[in-house]
């Protein structure tokens, strides 16, 4: 399946509010390259939801424009929505269709040509594991593969970006674990993929760039692993492996100022997971101590921080 | 079937796919069949049957005469039985044996009613003194002879209190009973409709469900799947699709109209047939139209109150609510018919299901004359006013769906609607017979409605907030003026008002009164959402608008009227006065401030142009 192009998304001051005096969204901007996988990630009513309906031409925003490769997207909305396929909140689906018939009907409205259509109707199915279910009612599918039937309706049309609002909420991990499947084939095909989700292990591997949403305004945004690298400055994690002496170990650590995260066994030698409060000067520190008490200290290496740790940093909020 | 589907335009494609998918279009097929050959066998079991049930729905539908009377006009007696055949049979032979006189105070049956009501009939025509031919006069003779003495003891039927020479029924009849020596003949009671009135009752019963089809169950199945789509949101996803609201609307309608239309195409050839055989083609013709015209604008605004309740109210309220309304129109359509009066037939031009029952009627049966042609032009008028309406509301509905900031309707297509609603009122409303102004007064009332829907639309909505919203208020509400100043003009040039008093400065300021409140009052209602303070004040407003109207009224027709009469109540009590000054002055500033607090702005912006650019 061959995409219409991918799509460089720019939202440029983007603004909504439903009340006049509260804003949904405000002053968000936001450029999210061609091909990219990108991360909207915020607490529940941060504006999520409204941001994409924006970028999706659903929702007009109150100021700003969205832009698509240069164009703002609300001077031909129709055009604009050949391009996008848009899987918004609440997953509405007619359950008394089945796959192939709500793929017929959603590729009709996008005013497929009969026999391309089929072919696509076919492939889609395939691609999303659904041939088997093809002529079921959708209302008697898992959650899992209902939410499959509505992602294969938003790329039937083979758009060059795809916007997804919290995709995998609801599904079991066996659910999430296809979705996440899907997604990288998706993304294979060159597809600019914008998703959101509240659950933040979801998206830390698999976008190539995130933006923190809070409040309705951007907190932070930008490749996954700058944001990463500079948000963890300040924070030093080490994983100490030890072949014996571990329960010295701990009795030395309590000694020093450092934080015991974790304790276990890994691939049979005991493991500390431990964040020190003074950078690496105090875990060399630490570590001369421990050999100087006999405890076997096999490895020590420092654990990179997840998205999860830096959206805790900057958020006053408690995400999952 | 997918090659039919194929030549759909886009816009339907979809909608009437998915509802024809998996087979169901052949289903609706056969089923429409079926429905096809029951309206054609009920039609000829109606029209032919020999059975008390269908005789007496023939009488009920003015096919055929009450029995008693055809009993009695035919001096025949109807049996539907072997045993009351037998029996009438019995008493006809011995009423022959021993005369009809002697039967009279022995035994009561239908035999010897008839008889009675034969002997009434001879014993008119032997008192008669107006008989001059030859013939008649044999036929006096002969009467005298048969009643003989007379009959004291003969139960009147009124119809026979009289008899003319010149009337051949009468005399037929009077030479029948004659010539039967007062015993009326036994026959098996068949149905009086042959083979052409079979026909008949066919086209009308195909046209009645082609009517039912297109103005009932079309708009209602629409309005249910424009509801559905709204309350389970499954309307959203369709906006971000390849169609626009415009083709979505359309396409919306086309999928359940396809199913009824599925329905009503063997009707359809049915009701043509019949009514080329049998029935008047050019009449049948004109119901077509006005039906085709009537259907379309009922659909599209049953589809723009599914869209508005949808989201709040499940589409089972929606079909019951709707089903009552169009209930209630066919029911006061046909009761107007039932009373077949000149007078009234104007009124199909503001209740199309009159002017179409008419139609119906009048295909396959005979009107008046007088009251087919009002019938016809008003009809007429409707239907052209139907298509104006349609085309308005598929507008609104489109810029609904599409939920962009702005009006409904535009300036231009807002002052059309008026002015075909004031052009339908002034077909309505009876030219003669009426109190000379009364057509301004009553047409100012009958607008208030309609107008008031105009301005709706006319108001800016879409999902930006009130505070952010820019009504120009004083501009709605010049041009809600200015649509009843169309029909106040229109009166003048019809020369309906000659007095003065008719536009008196006072009943104008209570005319300008109810326009400034009814106006702000829907601008409020449209711009800020409601709360049920709100919903009691409206009420309130509604009840004093009833006040201000009647005070309007009196100042025009009133003979003699005082300074005092300027705010009845206080001829009640100088307290209810006050307080009728007090509503007067207070109910439009609320109005206003409610407007002025709440809005972005209430001046100044054009309504037709977002407030924002998108």
């Amino acid at each position: 399946m061959s995409s219409l192009g991918r799509v460089h998304v720019v939202l440029d001051s983007v603004g909504k509010t439903y009340d006049g005096e509260s804003w949904a969204v405000r002053n968000l901007s936001l450029d999210i390259p061609s091909g990219s996988i990108f991360g909207l990630i915020g607490p529940n009513g941060a504006g999520k939801s409204t941001t994409l309906r924006m970028m999706a031409t659903v929702m007009s925003p109150t100021e700003g424009s969205v832009r698509l490769d240069g164009q703002d997207a609300s001077t031909d909305p129709l055009a604009a929505r050949r391009r996008i396929g848009f899987l918004g909140d609440g997953n509405p689906l007619y359950k008394q269709m089945t796959p192939a018939e709500y793929l017929r009907f959603y590729g009709q409205c996008f005013r497929m040509d009969a026999a391309e259509l089929e072919r696509a109707i076919d492939r889609t199915l395939e691609t999303f594991d659904l041939t088997g279910k093809r002529d079921s009612e959708c209302g008697s599918l898992s959650k899992g593969m209902r939410q499959r039937v509505l992602i294969a309706r938003c790329l039937l049309h083979e758009p060059g970006l795809l916007i997804l609002d919290e995709p995998a909420d609801g599904l079991d991990p066996r659910g999430r674990n296809d979705l996440r499947k899907i997604l990288e084939r998706i993304r294979a095909r060159g597809v600019t993929i914008v998703i959101s989700s509240h659950i933040l292990r979801e998206l830390d591997d698999l976008c190539d760039q995130v933006g923190i949403i809070q409040h309705g305004r951007l907190a932070v945004a930008g490749d996954v692993d700058q944001i990463i690298d500079s948000h963890e400055v300040s924070r030093f994690v080490y994983e100490l492996r030890t072949l014996s002496g571990h329960e010295l170990a701990l009795e030395r650590l309590t000694q020093h100022r450092a934080l015991i995260e974790h304790v276990g066994e890994a691939e049979g030698q005991q493991l500390i997971r431990l964040q020190v409060q003074g950078g690496e000067a105090l875990m060399a520190e630490i570590l001369a101590d421990l050999i100087g008490h006999k405890v076997a200290v096999v490895t020590c290496s420092r654990v990179r921080s997840r998205l999860e740790d830096v959206y805790d940093r900057i958020s006053d909020n408690q995400v999952n | 079937m997918n090659k039919l589907l194929a030549k759909l335009p886009a816009f339907a494609l979809p909608f009437v796919t998915r509802s024809l998918r998996g087979g169901r279009g052949r289903r609706y097929v056969l089923f429409s069949l079926l429905l096809a050959m029951a309206t054609f066998l009920i039609g000829f079991w109606i029209a032919l049957g020999s059975g008390s049930f269908e005789q007496e729905i023939r009488v009920e539908l003015r096919l055929e005469q009450n029995e008693w009377d055809r009993q009695n006009r035919e001096f025949a007696v109807y049996t539907h039985s072997d045993f009351d055949h037998e029996l009438a049979l019995d008493d006809a032979e011995q009423m022959r044996r021993r005369g009809p006189g002697a039967m009279i105070n022995e035994r009561y049956g239908v035999v010897v009613a008839v008889s009675m009501h034969g002997m009434q009939l001879a014993e008119t025509a032997a008192r008669s003194t107006s008989a001059w031919t030859e013939q008649e006069i044999a036929l006096r003779d002969r009467a005298r002879l048969l009643v003989g003495g007379g009959m004291s003891n003969v139960q009147e039927w009124p119809e026979w209190s009289h008899f003319s020479w010149s009337n051949p029924d009468h005399v037929a009849l009077l030479e029948r009973v004659l010539d039967r020596r007062a015993v009326p003949e036994v026959r098996r009671y068949q149905s009086p409709l042959g083979l052409g009135d079979a026909l008949r009752v066919v086209g009308f019963l195909a046209g009645w469900i082609l009517t039912v089809c297109a103005t009932v169950f079309g708009p209602l199945l629409v309005a249910i799947q424009q509801a559905q789509e709204r309350h389970e949101n499954t309307l959203t996803p369709l906006t971000g699709t390849a169609l626009s609201p415009r083709e979505l609307a359309l396409g919306l309608a086309a999928g359940p109209t396809t199913v009824v239309a599925i329905f009503a195409a063997p009707q359809l050839l049915l009701f043509g047939a019949c009514s080329l055989l049998v029935g008047d083609l050019v009449i049948a013709l004109g119901l077509l139209g006005a039906l085709a015209a009537t259907g379309l604008f009922l659909t599209f605004a049953a589809q723009l109150l599914g869209h508005l309740v949808g989201q709040r109210r499940t589409p089972g309220i929606v079909a019951v609510a709707l089903m009552g309304l169009l209930g209630v129109a066919w029911l006061v359509g046909t009761a107007f018919l039932a009373n077949v009066d000149p007078k009234v037939a104007g009124l199909s031009a503001v209740l199309p299901t009159l002017g179409l029952a008419g139609l119906l009627a009048h295909s396959f049966a005979d009107l008046p004359a007088g009251y087919l042609d009002e019938l016809q032009l008003s009809t007429l008028a409707w239907s052209v006013a139907a298509l104006v309406f349609a085309g308005l509301t598929l507008t609104a509905l489109a810029r609904k769906i599409e939920a962009r900031p702005g009006p409904l309707l535009g300036p231009g297509a807002a002052l059309l609607g008026a002015l075909t609603c004031v052009g339908l009122i002034h077909v309505a409303i009876p030219g003669a017979d009426i109190e000379e102004g009364m057509r301004m007064y009553l047409g100012l009332a009958a607008l208030a409605l309609p107008f008031s829907l105009l301005l709706m639309g006319r108001v800016p909505v879409g999902d930006d907030p009130p505070r952010m919203r820019r009504v120009p208020v004083a501009k709605l509400l010049a041009e809600f003026a200015s649509w009843g100043v169309a029909h106040i003009m229109l009166c003048f040039l019809l020369a309906e008002i000659t007095s003065d008093r008719l536009v008196h400065p006072i009943a104008l300021l209570w005319i300008a009164w109810c326009v400034l409140v009814l106006g702000l009052m829907v601008i409020r209602m449209v711009a800020i959402p409601a709360t049920i303070p709100t919903h009691l004040f409206f009420g309130f407003c509604c009840a004093s608008l009833v006040v201000g109207f009647v005070q309007a009224v009196f100042w025009a027709f009133e003979k003699q009227p005082a300074i005092e009469h300027v705010f009845a109540l206080s001829k009640v009590s100088p307290v209810l006065g006050l307080a009728q000054v007090a509503v007067t002055i207070t109910v439009p500033l609320i109005l206003l401030r409610s407007l002025r607090k709440t809005l972005g702005s209430v001046a100044s912006a054009d309504p037709s142009i977002p407030t924002k650019t998108r």
